[in-house]
């Protein structure tokens, strides 16, 4: 996979230079931009046009400190959808909550709907607590893990840096089911279904 | 993103949505997650310890369309086969049959990681409770 950090220069860091990614990326795009090669034949105006669009998407993953972990972790041969180790609790946790949601969708009683949204305003306290304790912890590994160098490639990490990384991605993958739950009770606090669409 | 027409068709309609006794000898239940989007399925199917087949199967899922569309075809197309058919069924199939692009593709994992997590359960169960496995060769 293309290394987006390579790609625009940059070293490979959770925390990166907005102001230096940004000024990267028009340099890049004043390279490839489609307009400057409406004169040139048609093989290679299409492949400035995919670069364009490439670096876009690239500029994307980078800006945004969520998608350039991931693609950090990726570039390690850690990729989320690979993080399949997630704590059966947590799915548990999540299965309820959602029942509980579906119970209030059904209520029709007063007294019912009173207590599931009692209940459901506790899930979504637990629900902050637990978000918030994950981003602690992947700021601080994301901290520590830039102060030193690293190899570019997971066969040359070392055994505390591999943990590090696995660390990162399963906190990564459990914020997400988190962060879909919060979705569907927030929906359900303010009365609407829930339509889920990542 | 626009979904297929048959994941639309499930996602309004979905088959075999429910519970069934997880405590039950003869039920096996998987509940997994899709680490990227945080959808989580439970997957349970009851069993005939006899003959290997399962002879009901239902689902609860939480998530976009495209995962309550591939759990409920899952449904469908496990029943009444052997726990070692079911076991064999690759996520490609639920791909071709839902028509899913390529960045739904996971969902289509989820169930196939949902049908094997609950078989799995199931002969555990067995094996705990002291009872014969079920042997049946596919």
């Amino acid at each position: 996979m293309t290394d987006h950090f390579c790609r625009f220069g940059i070293d490979r860091t959770f925390a990166v230079n907005r102001d230096e990614l940004e000024r990267r990326f028009y340099e890049l795009q004043l390279q490839s931009h489609p307009d400057r090669h409406v004169t040139a034949e048609i093989a290679r105006r299409d492949e400035a046009l995919a670069e364009s669009s490439d670096i876009n998407a690239a500029y994307r993953t980078l800006r945004e400190p969520l998608p350039r972990a991931k693609h950090l972790l990726e570039l390690y041969g850690y990729p989320i959808s690979e993080q399949k180790k997630v704590p059966q609790t947590l799915l548990m946790t999540v299965m309820e909550a959602q029942e509980k949601i579906a119970e209030l969708e059904m209520a029709t009683d007063r007294a019912t709907k009173q207590r599931m949204a009692h209940e459901l305003g506790a899930v979504a306290e637990d629900l902050e607590t637990r978000r918030s304790a994950i981003d602690e912890e992947r700021a601080k590994l994301a901290k520590d893990w830039d102060k030193a160098m690293h190899a570019a490639e997971r066969t040359k990490l070392t055994a505390p840096e591999e943990e590090h990384l696995g660390r990162m991605a399963q906190l990564i993958s459990e914020r997400a089911y988190l962060e879909t739950l919060h979705w569907s009770v927030q929906a359900a606090q303010e009365g609407k279904a829930a339509f889920i669409q990542h | 993103m626009a979904y297929s027409e048959k994941v639309i068709e499930h996602y309004q309609h979905p088959r075999n949505v429910g519970t069934m006794d997880p405590t039950d000898v003869n039920v096996g239940t998987g509940l997994v997650g899709a680490p990227e989007c945080g959808d989580v399925m439970r997957l349970q199917l009851r069993i005939n310890p006899d003959s290997g087949v399962i002879e009901d199967a239902k689902f609860k899922t939480f998530g976009c369309g495209s995962a309550i569309a591939s759990s409920s075809l899952a449904t469908e197309m496990i029943k009444g086969k052997t726990v070692d058919e079911a076991y064999a069924i690759k996520n490609t199939v639920i791909v071709k049959e839902l028509n899913l692009p390529p960045v739904k593709i996971h969902c289509s994992v989820l169930a196939e990681d949902a049908i094997k997590a609950a078989i799995e359960d199931f002969k555990k169960k067995r094996e705990t409770a002291g009872l014969a496995a079920v042997a049946v060769a596919a």
